[in-house]
C-alpha cells in the first residue's frame, strides 16, 4: 500500500546505487483540439540530479522541435522531496494531499504555462502489493511502482493560446534501479470514459515482434469508484515502425469481467523519455462497444533495442 | 593560446560566471568517407553536479530523429570518476579519452555496454590549437569590441573560452561485426563557460578537409527563421594549409535546406594572408543530433569540391535551441 510518505519523501537504495532513480509522470489530454501533455520526472538522488521534461503534442511530430511545445532539462539540481518540488526549468509538482492530489504548475518559454490540479480518483495502485495487485511478486520487491487515474483541472497556455483542460487520466509514480544504457520494452496505456471507467494496463512486448502485446503485466479497471485487479489480458498493435497506430486489447478482472476495446491514434510522439530511451507515446481515441473514450499509450524501447531492429 | 594545462585539467568558473549552468565539453567527429559515415563523440562535464553527458553517435543516411542512425548511446547522468581528468578520463558507458601528447594528439576508446559498438582511434593533431579568444592568433577577435564578440561569437556564453583543432584521425570502429577503418582529417574541439540547458546562441560550425593537410574550418552565425539560406556573420575559422595555420578575417555562406537541415552549402574566405578559398558541396548524411536535450545540432558529413578543383569532406553542425526552433513564428517548411 501507498502511504503518504511514499508520495512525498525519496526512497534511497541501501547500497547507494548510482542507476537508481526514482520519477513520477503525469499526462492528460485535450481531445477535442487533439493535444497530449506529458510532464515528466527522473530524479536520480544517488546523484543528487533530475531530468525534467514538458511535452506539449499535436498530431504526429517526428521530431521533437515538431512538437507544439518541448522543454528538457537534463541536469537540473535534485530537490528536498519527491512531493514538492519547484525546477529551475519552471516546474512545480506539489502533492497537496498526498497520496490523492497535486497541484502542477509550469511557467516556460514562448507564453507557455500550465495551472492544473490533479484529483486522484482512487488510491495508488501498488503493483508490488498482493492484496491490491493479483499479479504482485510475491516477495516485495527493493523496487516500486504505482499507477493512480485522476481528474485533471485547470488551464493550459501554449504560445499565447489558453486551453480549458478537463481530463481524467492517469499519473504514475516509480523508484528503482533504471539503467540509462539498456531497459525491457512495456506498454503502458489506459482508456477512460469519463470519472466513471478507467481501464489500466501494463504489458511487456518484443521489440522485433511488437505487433504482439505479452506478456500481461499488471492493470486495473476503476469503475463506480472502486478499484478492481486485472487478472490477465492480450493485445495487439498495427504499427508505423515502432508507432502505434492502431490497438485491439482484451483484458480479465479479479471480478472475471472481460474488457474488449480498441484505439485509433489521434497523435503519435517519439518521445525520448530519456536520451537513451524512446517512448513511442500516442493519445488514442477508444472504442468499446460503441462508446467512445480517451487515454494514452507509452511504448517503452531502448535505444539498443531500437538499433537491434535496424541492424 | 591553449596550453597542455588547459586540455588536461578542468576549468572552474570566474566568480561572475554563471556557475549554474557551468559546463565543460570536448567533441571528437570523425568519418569515413567512402562509406558514408560518420562518428561524434561528445561529452558535457558539469562538474558543479559532478555529472557528465556522454554521446557516441554514428550517422548514415538521412535520420529524422534521434533513433534513425547506425548507433546512438547517449547517457546524461555518468557521474565524473574522482579520479578524472580532462585529459585523462573513462565513463561508465565504456569510453576513454586520453590526451597522449598535449594538447596535440589524443586517444579515443569506447566499448559499448552490449559490446555491439568499439572505438580505437588515435587522433595527431596537425596545428596547434586555434584559440577563439586569443587576439594573437585570431584576426577576428583582434578586431571586434567585447561586446561584438559575445553577441557574435558562435555560440555565446558557452564559447566564451573555445578552441578548434584540425587532425588526423586513425584507427576503426566496429558496429554490430562490421568493422570501419578510419584514416581521414577531420576537426575537434572544446569549450568551457556557461551552457544553459534550454537557450544557446544559434551557429554553423563547419569544416572540409583534404589530404594530406589541408582544411578549412568555419563558425558564422545563422538565423534559418529569418533567412534559411545565407549564413550571418562570420565569427570565428582558419585555413590550415601546409600543417601552418592562418585564421580568417572575412567569410561568406549559403545553404539549401530541408526543414532546418542542411543538404547543399557554399563557403567562401579570406584569411589573414589574403588568400581566399571557397568550396561547394551537398550532405552525404544527415542526423538532427541532440547535442543536449533542448539544443539540436543539425548534424551533416558533406562532399564538397574546393575551388581549385580538390574533392575534400567535413562535418557541418547547424545549433539551434528549442525555444528558437518551437517559436511561434518559425516558417512552416
Amino acid at each position: 500500500m501507498i502511504t503518504a510518505r511514499d508520495v512525498m519523501e525519496f526512497h534511497l537504495p541501501a547500497d547507494g546505487n548510482p542507476l537508481w532513480a526514482e520519477t513520477n509522470f503525469f499526462g492528460f489530454n485535450i481531445p477535442e483540439e487533439k493535444i497530449n501533455v506529458g510532464i515528466y520526472f527522473l530524479s536520480r538522488p544517488t546523484l543528487g540530479v533530475a531530468l525534467a521534461s514538458v511535452q506539449i503534442i499535436q498530431g504526429f511530430p517526428r521530431h521533437r522541435i515538431e512538437a507544439l511545445y518541448y522543454d528538457e532539462h537534463a541536469h537540473l539540481q535534485l530537490p528536498e522531496k519527491v512531493g514538492d518540488y519547484s525546477l529551475a526549468n519552471g516546474l512545480s509538482v506539489k502533492a497537496v494531499n498526498p497520496p490523492m492530489d497535486y497541484l502542477l504548475t509550469y511557467k516556460g518559454n514562448n507564453d507557455t504555462e500550465f495551472h492544473i490540479e490533479f484529483e486522484g480518483l482512487m488510491p495508488p495502485y501498488d503493483i508490488t502489493d498482493p492484496e491490491m495487485d493479483p499479479n504482485a511478486p510475491k516477495e516485495k520487491p527493493i523496487k516500486g511502482h504505482f499507477d493512480q487515474t485522476g481528474h485533471f483541472k485547470g488551464t493550459l497556455k501554449v504560445k499565447g493560446k489558453t486551453y480549458k483542460v478537463d481530463s481524467v487520466s492517469t499519473m504514475d509514480h516509480s523508484w528503482g534501479p533504471r539503467p540509462e544504457a539498456d531497459y525491457a520494452s512495456a506498454s503502458w496505456f489506459h482508456v477512460s470514459f469519463g470519472r466513471e471507467l478507467t481501464i489500466h494496463s501494463i504489458f511487456g512486448f518484443d521489440p522485433m515482434t511488437p505487433e504482439i502485446l505479452d506478456p500481461f503485466a499488471h492493470g486495473y479497471v476503476l469503475e463506480g469508484g472502486k478499484v478492481y485487479g486485472l487478472k490477465s489480458g492480450k493485445g495487439h498493435s498495427t504499427r508505423d515502425d515502432l508507432m502505434q497506430i492502431g490497438m485491439n486489447v482484451e483484458v480479465t478482472d479479479v471480478r472475471d469481467r472481460n474488457y474488449h476495446f480498441t484505439g485509433s491514434a489521434m497523435t503519435g510522439f517519439p518521445w525520448m523519455c530519456w536520451p537513451n530511451t524512446c517512448d513511442f507515446a500516442t493519445l488514442m481515441e477508444w472504442n468499446m462497444d460503441g462508446r467512445i473514450g480517451y487515454g494514452e499509450c507509452q511504448d517503452v524501447v531502448s535505444m539498443p533495442n531500437i538499433m537491434r531492429r535496424s541492424a | 593560446m591553449i596550453s597542455e594545462k588547459d586540455v588536461m585539467e578542468f576549468h572552474s568558473p570566474a566568480a561572475e560566471d554563471d556557475n549554474r549552468h557551468w559546463a565543460e565539453t570536448n567533441f571528437f567527429g570523425f568519418y569515413n568517407s567512402k562509406e558514408q559515415i560518420t562518428i561524434g563523440v561528445y561529452n558535457i562535464f558539469r562538474k558543479q553536479l559532478n555529472m557528465v553527458l556522454s554521446n557516441v553517435f554514428v550517422a548514415k543516411g538521412f535520420g529524422r530523429d534521434a533513433t534513425e542512425c547506425l548507433f546512438n548511446d547517449y547517457q546524461v547522468h555518468l557521474p565524473i570518476p574522482k579520479d578524472a581528468k580532462l585529459g585523462d578520463y573513462s565513463l561508465d558507458n565504456g569510453l576513454s579519452v586520453k590526451a597522449t601528447k598535449p594538447p596535440m594528439d589524443y586517444d579515443i576508446k569506447y566499448r559499448s555496454e552490449d559490446g555491439e559498438m568499439e572505438i580505437d582511434v588515435h587522433y595527431e593533431g596537425l596545428m596547434p590549437p586555434y584559440d577563439i579568444s586569443d587576439p594573437e592568433m585570431d584576426p577576428i577577435t583582434a578586431k571586434r569590441t567585447s561586446e561584438h564578440l559575445a553577441k557574435a561569437q558562435g555560440f555565446g556564453s558557452a564559447y566564451n573560452n573555445h578552441f578548434d583543432q584540425s587532425g588526423r584521425y586513425t584507427g576503426w570502429v566496429k558496429i554490430r561485426g562490421k568493422k570501419y577503418e578510419i584514416s581521414e582529417i577531420s576537426t575537434m574541439d572544446h569549450s568551457w563557460g556557461p551552457r544553459p540547458e534550454f537557450d544557446s546562441h544559434n551557429m554553423t560550425w563547419g569544416h572540409v578537409h583534404a589530404d594530406p593537410d589541408f582544411a578549412i574550418h568555419t563558425i558564422f552565425q545563422i538565423d534559418p527563421n529569418k533567412d534559411p539560406v545565407n549564413y550571418g556573420e562570420l565569427a570565428h575559422g582558419y585555413v590550415m594549409e601546409g600543417g601552418k595555420c592562418y585564421g580568417l578575417v572575412e567569410g561568406r555562406g549559403s545553404a539549401k535546406r530541408e526543414g532546418y537541415q542542411q543538404k547543399e552549402l557554399e563557403v567562401e574566405v579570406t584569411d589573414v594572408r589574403g588568400k581566399t578559398f571557397g568550396y561547394k558541396g551537398k550532405a552525404l548524411t544527415a542526423y538532427p543530433w541532440q547535442a543536449w536535450p533542448s539544443v539540436c545540432g543539425y548534424q551533416s558529413l558533406n562532399e564538397v569540391t574546393l575551388n581549385d578543383g580538390r574533392k575534400a569532406f567535413g562535418e557541418c553542425q547547424d545549433f539551434m535551441a528549442m525555444p528558437y526552433m518551437t517559436r511561434p513564428d518559425r516558417p512552416k517548411y
